[in-house]
This record gives structure tokens, C-alpha cells and sequence, in this order.
């Protein structure tokens, strides 16, 4: 209320002024102390009720939340119980005994093991054959960037059908080469295997685009120079020119493989329901928190959850603010 | 200086022909360039100049001719084995490196194996192999003499992105030179820089080539850049050498107009000249008489082109005396360049396409005059340059 | 110098920048007589010509894997139930079902109401975050108002946040106010982007400043300047934040999976998903055509604007 009066007044007052200060000189110019405060407190003003829905919006959808599922992490809090109480670290305690939740860490550990490296290596191996192609180029960037685009949950059902043990082409072909039906998707061991190679298949174009966008960022003048400089071979200055370039870049792809990898969800959910041995952490959470209406065992579970990703997407954000400053 | 004859040819292009789908851009070079020569290719852009520079360095493979380099073809060498330096118009410094190892890049992609040379291997050779550890320190010895020559020195441990325009150029200057090459290729290396330091390295690159004396292929569309720095220049034009010549030939004696307007600031005046039904020659109503020591008469309707440099039009408000032929004019605009004033003239009678400039000493008498003031021209014709209608000088007697 | 003993012939591909760096790779010689030229230029050609072949076989091998499921996505929504049924191999239908399968599939779901609630859901998400971030990121990239510093690094740290941490107090708060199986329920947590709002801050701060400093001489005011100028000017990196929230709210399965149990107001994943773990989840027929149905939107935009699409999701 008082704020919106004093900017009332602000507005009224202060244009005059403004564009008299403006018409001396600039902002720095040598001016009475009363204009100066004038504008400055214009542009908090100003300043201000521009970022006042983000702040809203940030309190509400971020620090209380932040702060409640902290809280509700120390409680033995289930969803629509009258009583609860403060069991301190207990439920941090019971998720590392508790071993459907380890198996959930472990099995998304080993599933970013198997998704990471051949995705970002694979990505790497594309994007340096897309980007020596002429006209083909579009062509094969399409293709491999079509299932980013796609919904991963259609998509996953059009895996379960391909990977059906009796009407799917993969058993039929399998099963013609005299190996035997599998079901990939009940199977213990297979289970995250084939999760991962969905995971794969979605993931390579996203990462060979990232590394086209920086492959066509070297200039070819550095290759020129490298030929000059010694570098005769065209593997000479792949390592000369081209890895070093791409340095920086595979980091980032690494940490953003591995963090879409962490948050594995939507295959577990659609084909595999977090049967035993498909089980990750997001799943785990999801379970605990809105089947079972653990919430503070849930709230721990994502205190958890949010510590492990903070490793990785803090790095992030610091290269993309790197990134974009130094771009 | 050394003239086109001089006895022996260290750079030689033969016949060098380049096709990029339909157009040609070179077509037919030959250049023969002494040992210790500055050499600039000049001309517009897309004449084809950097093509060639990319031919010499073989970052470019012609469709047909042959270089050679000190009496042996390299036309079958990579880049790296032609015993040439290059510096790029963007510079091109490795932007992981630093300084120093962007300097001594090309002595370790010499001297070193490639197991030496990555940063792993470092320490691990040099614990290895006494060998490597000895080449290793007479090339840091060897950058950082360099880089005191170049006051480079202080900046050994800064990364490109951290230095200024001419620092980098710097850094790519002495990444040529400390192979010590036989021939330097300079692709356009101060367009990016502002005028001032332009300049300034202009002066330091003639210093360099008078030290090293290597012979220098400097490519440049700055004609002035070309004009100030090279023995000789070879001013080209889709794809084609127009004239090779030294900077006082291609001012006084071009070969033909587009030489003469490439060449030279302000731009030469072009007079366009109709001979009349008796065989005289004029410009629009003024007659210009016979041209002295012309033999043939001129056919009634022939056209030439008359281009006089700036500095040989005398300008003045009363009739010249000092002068062979004249004709009124207007004054349109004077510009003031501190020793000289560049006079713009119209002509009355037709105002759009027969401006002129005229170069004078400043204070002359026109100095304060109105723009609008009625003005005699007037040349000699021992300035004058007669080019045909398809632009070719002609020389007589 | 340097000789290297693997023939380039051997590279598993070639590494190069561009076809033409392949030029430098001359195995040289320094005697070579003129009349090897034309053999040694034969064999330059024949090298590459067989990496050329190499690299297209890979990648075309590749390309096979990668369109294999919507291949055999487009090819079973249009196959007989009983070629289905057969586990047929052969990647084309033997007789043409038609649009059965799509018939079918409208009859077990509401397809088209799904894409409605997508539609419905991500307009309204993308025009909150707009509306929100563009003052913000505005104010925070040009303006000095004391606040500035803090909020930045809050937005910093909550890039850092995604939303299954934020999902289960939000989830508690909707539930206590009845809001759950709501639209708004749905759009609720993304209305912040900070996102949004570190990317345009950034590229609105090498908006000159001089422009800002002459439209207030020109009389503009901070929220004239803001929409009749700044926002005009970072068109290009509205319209890729615009693809990359779309995209993401238009395939998020997690959020609405918690919020929506309602089927008339499931976004594509969640029918999706309905659809599948129904009792008709063994039509694949039907499930196939939903699928395809579900997923061609995107895809088409993707198809028909490449660059803005990759450019808006690889930011």
C-alpha cells in the first residue's frame, strides 16, 4: 500500500527532473544531492516492481517449498494424518538401510554409467561425421535429432512393442537367429540395460548437436595454421585443433548427460513400473511420496535426491553463466 | 630494390589456375619473385588474391600450373613441409594455448614426437628422455628471445581472448616467424586492427622484413598499405594479374585504368574525350586539339579516356598560364588535409558524372573561395595517360 | 619432421573440418616426377572417395536405429490386427488396415482432448513465465535498485533446483486447497522460469545502452522502453526460450502424473500412459496410432522449423 503511493508519487514527480538531469549530462555529472536521490529511487522503484511478480513467484515456487520439504524431512509427517511428530535424522537413517532405496541409488548410478559415456561418445562420433558432410548435413541432423522431439513416453510404448516378448520384431528376429525369446522388460538383469538403450537412443542427437554447434564454431583458419605449423595429418589436427576446442564443450555435455540420466523417470513409469531391478531414485521417490503417502520419508528421500543433483548441476549452471559471458 | 629481372626467382608461380564451381578464380598466374622481396597482391575483394596466397601455402591445390620454391617444385607437399609461414587475417591463435605455446607450436610439431607433445606426455617424457627435455628447453629459450624482440615478453602466460588486437597480431607474427621460414604469407594481417596501430605496425613489418630479409607475399585490398610497404605489388582482378610492378610504376606508368584507379588517393581523374568530324579531340564543348606526339589521326567518333593524378590539375579563378589546355569548371567543395587541399570540381554543363578532384598545396588562392565559384582547370599533357576503350594504355610514340 | 606410419586410408573416418581439409594430407614426396602426378592424384581421389563411403555407411547404419520406432510406429497403427498379431518382420503392411487402428484409438481415449489439455497447459505456462521473466530479466540486466545482486543468485541456485524436489511440497500445498486435478494445478510450479530469466538477462545486457538512454529522452517510460523496444529486440531469444518450454512442458510426464488422475485432463504423456497400463494396453494396433497421433505435433514443428527447434533446445 505505501509502497504503491511512494511510486505514485515517484512518477508524478520525478519525469521532470529526470529529463532535466538527462539534458545536463549523465549520470555521473556533477549534480545536487535532492536530483540525484530523485532518480535513484526512481530506478528502485522501477527496478523493483518489475522483479516483484518474480519474487512472488520464487518465495512461492521455490524457497518455502524448499524450506517445508526440509522440515517435513525431520517428521514422521504421512499424507492426511492428524498427528505427527519430529523423529530428527531417522528417515535420512532408515533410506540408507532401507534397501529398495539403495537398490534405487545403485540403479540409477549404474544406469548413467551405461548412458553417459556411450551417449556423449557416441554424440561426439556423429557430430564429427554429420559436420565433414556437405549436403547431407540436414539430412542426417534430422534423423538423429528426431527422437529428442519426440513425446519419450509415446515413444516408450513403441519400445515395449518392439521389445514384446511374443509379438515383437526384436524376440521374432532373435528368435529366428535361434537365440531365444527374451523379455526384456520383466528380465532382472535386462531390465536396465534396455532402459539404457532407450535412454541412448534419446539422448545421442541431443549431445551430437550440442557438439556440431561447437564444431562449426572453430574457424577453419585454425586447421589452416595448424597445416602450416606442422600439423600434416588429418588426425594431427583433430588433436591439435579440434579436441581442444572441444574441450570445454564435452564437459558440459558430460554433466548434462548426466543429470538427464539421474532424472530417469518417464520409461521406468510407462514400461517397467520400477519392477525389482529396474528401480531408480525418482521412481523410489514418486512411490513413497504420492503412493504410499510416505511424505517424510519422501522428503528425505528428495533432501537426498536434490544433494546429488546440486554436484552436478551446480557445475552446470557456472559453465552455462561462463558460457553465455564469454560467448 | 630489386626489379623484375633480377637474376634469381625464389618464389615462381606457373600458370596457376583455380576453378570454384563456374567462376574462375585464378586464371593463368604467373609471378617469379626474388629471395628478400616484399611482394603485396592487391585488388578488390574477391579478385582472388587470398586464393593464391592459400595456393602458395598449399592450403589450396590448384587445377593447373605449379609453384616452386627456390628452384624445386612443392607442388606434392603438404603446407607444413613448404618451408612458408602464414599469418592469418583473424590471426588464428589456438585459444587454449598460451602465448608461449601457441609460439612454440610449430618448432614442437617439428621437433618433437607426437608422444612428446601432449600435456600428459610432458612430464613424462621429459623424465623419459633426456633428448626431449633438451629440445624442449631450447625452444622455451628460443620463444622467449623471440618474444623480447617482439615485446611479447611480459605476455608469455596470457591466453589470445586476454590480449588486444595488435598484441594478437603480434603473437601470430611471431608464431611465423620463429620457424624461421623462407617465405612469410601474410593474409590481410591489419584489417582488423584500428587505423592508428595500423600504421604503426605497418612500420614494424618493414622493420621485420629489412631484419629477416625473407621474401614476404603480403596480401591486402588497402592499396596505400601496398603502396607504403612493398618492392613490388601485382594488383589483380577476377582472378587475373593486371600489373606487377613497383609502387612508382603502378602510380606513373599503370598499364591500364583499373591499375590507375586502383592506385593512388585520391582517386585519378578520368576525362572522356570524343574525337569531332575533323579529326580533333574534345571534351563536351572545349577543344582539346591534336594530342602532341600522337601520330595517327583520329577516326571522327573515337573515344579515349585522359586520366590525370590530382596533383598535376592546376585550379585557379583567373585563366592559367602554366598549362596546355583549360576549360571552365566549378568549385564544389574544398577538404582541408593539413599540407594539402583536395579541390572537388563540377562541370556546369553536365554536374552528375564529371567531378574532378584536384590535389593542391594548401593556401593557394583558393583556399577561402565559395563553393559555386567559377574555376579554370587546366593540365599538361605531359601528365596526361591515354587509355583505349577497353581500358588498355595507350603508349606512343 | 614427422612421418606417420598409419596410411590415412585407415582412419576410422575422417576427422577433418571440412571434405576440403583432406587436401593437406598429400603423402608427399619430394621427388616425384610429373608423370606420377596423375597415378598419385587417382590415388588422393580414390582415398577419399572410400572414407566418403566409410562415413555415410555408419551414419546411415545409425540413422536406421535411430528411425526404427517410428517406422515401426507409422507401420503397425496402419497393420491388420492379425499381421500384429503374427509378429510380422516385413516393414511395410501386407494388407492396409486404414485409419482402423486411429478409430479405435480415439474410441478407448480422448486423444484429441489430450492434445487440447497440452496445448491448453503449455500456452498458459509459456505466457506466465513470459509475462513474469521479461520485467525481471529486464530490471536485472539494466537496472540498479539494490536488489538486484541477491536475486540473481537466488535465480542462480534455483536453475540448480528441478522440479521433482520442489513436486512434493507443492503437491502437499494443493492438496490443502483442494486445487489438485486443475488446470491450474498443472501450471502452477513452471509459472517461474528462472531459466527464462538468467537467459534473457543475459542477452539483454548487450542491448546498448545508448538506445535505452535516448528513448528516455525521447519521453519513453521504464515500461514503455520495456515492451516497445527491449522486447522487440530479444525476439530471437523469446521465441527459443518459447520452443524450449513447450517442448518441455508439452512432454513433462512427472508433474501432471502427480497432480491429474482425472483422464479428461491429461496432457499427451499422462494419456499416454493411461492409455498403455489400460486394460486396452495390449491393442498395439491402437496404441501405435495414439502414439503417433500424440507425437506428430512436435514433430512437425520440429520438420518445419529445424533451426529455431534445435536452437531453442540446445541453448
Amino acid at each position: 500500500m505505501n509502497a504503491t503511493q511512494n511510486d505514485a508519487h515517484c512518477r508524478q514527480g520525478a519525469p521532470s527532473v529526470a529529463t532535466a538531469a538527462k539534458r545536463a549530462g549523465t549520470r555521473d555529472a556533477k549534480r545536487t544531492p535532492g536530483t540525484r536521490g530523485g532518480l535513484r529511487r526512481r530506478e528502485h522503484w522501477t527496478g523493483f516492481s518489475l522483479c516483484l511478480p518474480a519474487w512472488v513467484l520464487l518465495c512461492a515456487l521455490y524457497l518455502a517449498p524448499i524450506i517445508v520439504l526440509a522440515l517435513l524431512s525431520v517428521t514422521d509427517y504421512e499424507m492426511g494424518a492428524v498427528r505427527w511428530k519430529v523423529v530428527g535424522l531417522d528417515n535420512y537413517r532408515r533410506a540408507f538401510s532401507d534397501p529398495v532405496f539403495r537398490r534405487s541409488l545403485a540403479n540409477t548410478l549404474l544406469y548413467m554409467v551405461l548412458v553417459v559415456p556411450l551417449s556423449v561418445a557416441g554424440g561426439l562420433f556423429i557430430a564429427l561425421l554429420v559436420h565433414a558432410r556437405g549436403v547431407s548435413r540436414a539430412f542426417y541432423e534430422v534423423i538423429y535429432f528426431l527422437p529428442v522431439t519426440a513425446t519419450l513416453v509415446a515413444m516408450a510404448t513403441v519400445w515395449q512393442f518392439l521389445l514384446h516378448p511374443t509379438l515383437g520384431p526384436f524376440n521374432h528376429l532373435l528368435d529366428l537367429a535361434g537365440l531365444g525369446r527374451h523379455n526384456f522388460l520383466n528380465q532382472p538383469g535386462l531390465m536396465l540395460p534396455t532402459l539404457a538403450a532407450i535412454g541412448i537412443w534419446q539422448l545421442l542427437g541431443f549431445n551430437m548437436i550440442l557438439f556440431l554447434s561447437r564444431l562449426s564454431q572453430i574457424p577453419q583458419s585454425l586447421y589452416d595454421a595448424a597445416a602450416i605449423d606442422g600439423a600434416s595429418h588429418a588426425i594431427d589436427r583433430f588433436l591439435c585443433v579440434t579436441v581442444p576446442l572441444l574441450g570445454p564443450t564435452l564437459l558440459f555435455v558430460i554433466v548434462t548427460s548426466s543429470i538427464t540420466a539421474f532424472k530417469i523417470f518417464d520409461t521406468v513409469a510407462v514400461l517397467t513400473q520400477g519392477r525389482h531391478g529396474s528401480e531408480v531414485l525418482l521412481y523410489d521417490i514418486y512411490l513413497e511420496g504420492f503412493t504410499y503417502s510416505r511424505t517424510g520419508y519422501a522428503a528425505a528421500l528428495t533432501v537426498i535426491f536434490l544433494a546429488l543433483i546440486l554436484l552436478l548441476s551446480v557445475w552446470q549452471t557456472r559453465q552455462l553463466d561462463k558460457k553465455v559471458h564469454y560467448a | 630494390m630489386l626489379g623484375p629481372d633480377a637474376l634469381h626467382v625464389d618464389l615462381a608461380l606457373r600458370g596457376i589456375a583455380k576453378q570454384f564451381g563456374a567462376t574462375m578464380v585464378l586464371q593463368d598466374i604467373d609471378l617469379a619473385i626474388a629471395p628478400g622481396e616484399f611482394i603485396s597482391l592487391v585488388g578488390p575483394s574477391g579478385c582472388g588474391k587470398s586464393t593464391l596466397l592459400r595456393v602458395i601455402a598449399g592450403l589450396e591445390q590448384p587445377d593447373r600450373g605449379s609453384v616452386s620454391l627456390a628452384g624445386r617444385c612443392i607442388d606434392e607437399m603438404a603446407p607444413s613441409e613448404r618451408d612458408v609461414a602464414m599469418v592469418f587475417q583473424s590471426y588464428a591463435l589456438y585459444p587454449h594455448l598460451s602465448v608461449a605455446q601457441n609460439i612454440a607450436l610449430p618448432l614442437e610439431m617439428r621437433q618433437l614426437r607426437w608422444w612428446q607433445r601432449w600435456p600428459i606426455a610432458r612430464t613424462l617424457s621429459g623424465l623419459v628422455s633426456r633428448q626431449a627435455k633438451a629440445i624442449r628447453l631450447q625452444i622455451n629459450a628460443d620463444v622467449r628471445a623471440l618474444a623480447q624482440t617482439l615485446q611479447l615478453d611480459t605476455l608469455l602466460h596470457r591466453k589470445p581472448m586476454q590480449l588486444s588486437g595488435g598484441q594478437r597480431q603480434r603473437v601470430a607474427l611471431a608464431r611465423a616467424m620463429i620457424r624461421a621460414p623462407r617465405v612469410f604469407l601474410m593474409d590481410e594481417p591489419l584489417s582488423n586492427l584500428d587505423a592508428r596501430l595500423r600504421v604503426h605496425l605497418r612500420d614494424e613489418l618493414v622493420q621485420l622484413h629489412r631484419r629477416l630479409r625473407v621474401t614476404f607475399v603480403y596480401v591486402t585490398h588497402d592499396q596505400s598499405e601496398a603502396m607504403t610497404m612493398s618492392d613490388r605489388i601485382a594488383v589483380m582482378d577476377e582472378g587475373r594479374i593486371l600489373q606487377f610492378g613497383t609502387p612508382k610504376q603502378l602510380y606513373s606508368d599503370p598499364d591500364n585504368l583499373q591499375v590507375a584507379r586502383f592506385i593512388g588517393s585520391p582517386t585519378i581523374n578520368t576525362l572522356c574525350v570524343e574525337a569531332d568530324a575533323s579529326g580533333n579531340w574534345q571534351y563536351f564543348d572545349t577543344p582539346l586539339g591534336a594530342i602532341p606526339g600522337r601520330q595517327q589521326q583520329p577516326q571522327p567518333g573515337e573515344r579515349l579516356t585522359l586520366a590525370v593524378r590530382p596533383e598535376y590539375l592546376s585550379v585557379a579563378v583567373e585563366p592559367i598560364v602554366a598549362c596546355d589546355r583549360q576549360w571552365p569548371m566549378q568549385l564544389h567543395r574544398i577538404e582541408h588535409h593539413g599540407a594539402d587541399d583536395y579541390v572537388f570540381l563540377v562541370d556546369a554543363r553536365a554536374p552528375g558524372d564529371t567531378a574532378l578532384i584536384a590535389r593542391l598545396p594548401a593556401a593557394s588562392s583558393l583556399e577561402r573561395a565559395d563553393p559555386g565559384t567559377a574555376v579554370h582547370v587546366g593540365f599538361r599533357w605531359s601528365d596526361v595517360m591515354r587509355f583505349d576503350a577497353a581500358g588498355l594504355r595507350v603508349r606512343e610514340p | 619432421m614427422m612421418r606417420r606410419s598409419a596410411a590415412p586410408r585407415q582412419a576410422p573416418a575422417d576427422w577433418s573440418a571440412d571434405d576440403t581439409v583432406t587436401l593437406y594430407g598429400h603423402a608427399t614426396s619430394h621427388a616425384q616426377v610429373p608423370s606420377a602426378r596423375a597415378h598419385w592424384a587417382g590415388l588422393v581421389r580414390l582415398k577419399r572417395a572410400l572414407i566418403l563411403l566409410a562415413a555415410h555407411g555408419a551414419l546411415l547404419a545409425g540413422a536406421a536405429v535411430m528411425l526404427l520406432p517410428f517406422v515401426w510406429m507409422l507401420v503397425t497403427s496402419v497393420r491388420p490386427a492379425n499381421e500384429i498379431f503374427r509378429g510380422s518382420l516385413l516393414p511395410w503392411p501386407e494388407h492396409f488396415h486404414g485409419w482402423g487402428h486411429y478409430h479405435e484409438a480415439l474410441a478407448y481415449v480422448p486423444l484429441v482432448r489430450f492434445m487440447l489439455n497440452g496445448v491448453l497447459v503449455c500456452s498458459g505456462i509459456l505466457a506466465v513465465q513470459l509475462l513474469v521473466a521479461i520485467p525481471a530479466s529486464y530490471a536485472l540486466a539494466k537496472l540498479r535498485f539494490g536488489s538486484e545482486r541477491i536475486l540473481f543468485y537466488l535465480v542462480l541456485a534455483a536453475l540448480c533446483v528441478p522440479i521433482q524436489v520442489t513436486a512434493l511440497p507443492l503437491y502437499l500445498g494443493l492438496a490443502q486447497v483442494g486445487g489438485l486435478n486443475t488446470y491450474f494445478a498443472m501450471m502452477l510450479p513452471f509459472f517461474l522460469s528462472v531459466f527464462a530469466i538468467f537467459l534473457l538477462r543475459q542477452s539483454l545486457k548487450t542491448f546498448p545502452d545508448d538506445i535505452l538512454q535516448a528513448a528516455r529522452l525521447d519521453g519513453m517510460s521504464e515500461f514503455e522502453i520495456l515492451w516497445r523496444i527491449v522486447v522487440p529486440s530479444a525476439r530471437s531469444s523469446i521465441a527459443a526460450f518459447a520452443v524450449f518450454s513447450l517442448v518441455a512442458h508439452w512432454n513433462d510426464l512427472y508433474w501432471p502424473m502427480i497432480v491429474i488422475s482425472d483422464t479428461q485432463l491429461a496432457p499427451p504423456p499422462l494419456g499416454m500412459m493411461f492409455f498403455a497400463t489400460a486394460e486396452t494396453g495390449s491393442d498395439y494396433g491402437a496404441l501405435m496410432a495414439g502414439a503417433t497421433v500424440l507425437t506428430l505435433p512436435l514433430v512437425l514443428i520440429f520438420l518445419m522449423a529445424r533451426r529455431r527447434f534445435i536452437q531453442g533446445l540446445t541453448m
